[in-house]
């Protein structure tokens, strides 16, 4: 019963999600750059959100703590939360071309996890422990912010090649600033970079409290170690050495895919040890 | 029938100078507007008159009298304000659906020397308002330009018609834009003094910008347009130095060596800690050197650049254009049944007049043979009558109502009218005095 629920509520925000996507993108291929569509497509992602909010909190009652138990929770935890950044972002206009590359990342993330989401097995007494829910969240409330920041990049990338090139286009007529991007990146990976700090410390207090061990030399420890060191070198060269702009959008791409990428990655193709996503 | 009829000249008919006599001011439109009114079957009228056309918009009772009326009513008005003869070649005119779609057109800036130019739908509307303060127009003209601005508004919002910038000077802007977003609190630099310059700096201020410098060879050429633009002057040797503080630099001086060098801009850079530049050189010979265009986050647009720019807006303006004429021709079609609809009204009057002419008629070749009947129940046969006359018309009243406008409704009017013989006077009529028909 309540697994049926379930499935309803992943599906119908998966569909709404779905809805929403096709807008945006549509919107910003349209000669107009928008279309009447895309003006209301924040009221399916905010639909898609009230799904996933609904289906994240029953699962989370069963479970006895936050749900982010098995891979499948967490994107479908980190998809809502890519959604509520996103509706948060919106209400500034100037904003609503991200709908366009965050809106469709978070469908296809929503769409995986609820697909292959299970009925929850015996949840170990491990995932009571407060450090887990601080160690997850935070580290999930990082990835989204970096998510927006790779989505901004990606953006500014698109932009840059056509001023840069004297190629004056879509992307012109459609895109926020140079700057605003730039700045909206620039917001993410400190946010973003800070909260990943804060949940890969909880982490290692986390494993030192159950195992005694500071740091635990696995595939998803090496591979997050490194994107937190482009992050730490996106913050450090933007401070010292004036890399605004391009290479910040490079940067923040490539810490993305290093992150993100190794979070499916690892979990997908290598799926093993102590972290079970 | 009566028709809308435009007749006038354009940028496309006429040379400017022929254009610019014509052209009337704002005061002199009561009078023109009054003039067309009194002509012989205008029964409506607008004038459109701007710099770049002069159009007589009227509702009259023929095409062809229209059109000779209101060619010889522009002639009289050029004439009446000494502005000389009008050569047939350079008039236009059209008609009925033609009419509007030409009107349309114009409003939606198709038509205009620069497409997408947002000043015709303004002219449109003060056209419309003049004309309706004056009591020239009626339902007809008021109705085609409340559409004729609707249309304007649908294709400014639908297309992108007017969304690139198809000048050098608001093309930098619009790059300045894209590269800071928000230009307020920005910094700009003018050197040397050109129009062009000069009009980006105006454009830049308009936007936003509210720190400008001027640089000059001569300071008191500096000084003199930094007054006029509100700015500050500077002499040439500052300039490097300025390069940290401003945003945008737009340079047009007439020298042959470069003003602007590389290790200057470099040097700049590095005090800016990257934030982005701008560099706008409009000036032939180049003023600022080209590998300036390859340090970080400096943006370098010359005169070429610029040109490919604009050349690919009004070639982007161009093909918003056609896609703004399908709109129109939207438009058109529903003005047109609109239109047409005005013309089955009459055929359902018509019709149950003359049913109800039939009915009173045999009513009264009955009223003898009645006699017999009482009170009562010649009233019951008169009832009688009445809702047989209602029920046969009801089907083709509100068919024909419903059907309304475009071509089908106005062929089922015509076979309403051939049947029933409505064109054709009854006897009553034929011996009365001739009434007004529309």
């Amino acid at each position: 019963m309540i697994e049926g629920l379930l499935v309803v509520l992943r599906w119908a925000g998966v569909v709404l999600a779905s809805v929403a996507s096709a807008a945006y993108i549509r919107g910003l291929a349209s000669a107009a750059g928008s279309t009447p569509a895309t003006a209301k497509a924040s009221r399916f992602v905010l639909g898609a959100v009230v799904c996933f909010t609904g289906a994240l909190l029953v699962r989370g009652f069963e479970l006895g703590t936050v749900p982010l138990v098995t891979s499948f929770e967490a994107l479908l935890f980190y998809a809502w939360l890519l959604l509520v950044v996103f509706l948060v972002l919106v209400r500034r206009e100037a904003h609503r071309t991200l709908g366009a590359f965050l809106v469709p990342l978070a469908t296809i993330l929503a769409a995986f996890g609820a697909a292959f989401m299970a009925p929850p097995a015996e949840v170990s007494t491990l995932f009571h422990n407060r450090l887990f829910v601080l160690h997850t969240v935070s580290v999930f409330l990082g990835y989204s912010a970096l998510s927006v920041a790779f989505c901004a990049g990606v953006m500014y990338l698109l932009l840059f090649d056509e001023i840069a090139h004297k190629k004056v286009g879509r992307m012109f007529a459609r895109l926020p600033s140079l700057d605003d991007l730039d700045r909206l990146g620039h917001r993410t990976v400190q946010l973003g970079f800070l909260l990943l700090t804060a949940g890969i410390i909880a982490g290692m207090v986390w494993a030192r409290v159950e195992w005694d061990v500071v740091w635990v030399w696995e595939a998803k420890g090496v591979w997050t170690l490194l994107s937190w060191a482009v992050y730490l070198g996106y913050l450090l060269t933007r401070a010292y050495a004036g890399w605004q702009g391009q290479r910040a959008a490079w940067l923040a791409a490539l810490g993305f895919v290093l992150s993100v990428g190794t979070f499916l990655g690892t979990n997908f193709f290598f799926g093993s040890g102590r972290h079970l996503f | 029938m009566p028709h809308v009829v435009i007749v006038g000249l354009s940028h496309h008919t006429a040379p400017l100078d022929v254009r610019e006599k014509i052209a009337l001011s704002p005061g002199e439109l009561p009078g023109a507007l009054a003039h067309v009114r009194a002509q012989e079957g205008v029964r409506e009228a607008v004038i459109v008159s701007t710099c770049n056309r002069s159009e007589i918009v009227a509702f009259t009772d023929t095409y062809h009298g229209g059109r000779e009326v209101l060619e010889a009513s522009l002639r009289a008005i050029a004439a009446e304000r000494g502005r000389g003869e009008l050569p047939d070649e350079f008039l236009f005119s059209f008609e009925g659906p033609a009419a509007a779609k030409h009107l349309f057109r114009v409003a939606a800036s198709i038509d205009s020397l620069i497409v997408g130019e947002p000043q015709v739908l303004g002219q449109v509307k003060e056209a419309w308002r003049v004309a309706g303060e004056a009591h020239a127009m009626g339902p007809v003209l008021d109705r085609l330009f409340r559409h004729a601005v609707e249309v304007g508004k649908r294709v400014r919002t639908e297309t992108e018609i007017g969304a690139y910038a198809v000048s050098v000077s608001f093309a930098a802007v619009e790059l300045a834009k894209k590269i800071f977003g928000q230009l307020s609190g920005r910094a700009a630099l003018i050197i040397g003094a050109g129009e062009t310059g000069e009009l980006t700096l105006k454009h830049l201020k308009a936007a936003g910008v509210t720190d400008l410098w001027v640089a000059n060879r001569t300071m008191a050429t500096a000084e003199a347009l930094a007054a006029e633009l509100g700015g500050r002057a500077l002499p040439l040797s500052e300039v490097p130095a300025a390069l940290a503080r401003v945003d945008v630099v737009v340079s047009s001086t007439g020298a042959i060596e470069p003003v602007v060098r590389r290790a200057e801009v470099e040097r700049a850079m590095k005090e800016r800690k990257g934030r982005p530049l701008f560099l706008v050189d409009i000036a032939v010979p180049r003023d600022i050197e080209k590998a300036c265009g390859e340090i970080y986050n400096v943006f370098l647009y010359d005169i070429d650049d610029l040109d490919k720019v604009v050349a690919g807006n009004r070639e982007r303006r161009e093909a918003e254009a056609e896609r703004a004429g399908v709109i129109v021709g939207e438009e058109t079609v529903r003005f047109e049944e609109w239109f047409s609809a005005l013309d089955t009204v009459p055929t359902i009057v018509a019709l149950k007049t003359r049913v109800e002419e039939l009915r009173e008629a045999e009513m009264a070749r009955f009223h003898k043979k009645f006699e017999h009947l009482s009170e009562k129940d010649r009233a019951l046969v008169e009832q009688f009558g009445e809702a047989l006359a209602n029920k046969i018309l009801h089907g083709p009243m509100t068919q024909l109502r419903h059907v309304g406008a475009g071509e089908r409704g106005i062929a089922l009017a015509g076979a309403l009218r051939y049947l029933f013989r409505l064109d054709e006077a009854t006897d009553e009529e034929k011996s009365a005095p001739p009434r007004n028909r529309t």
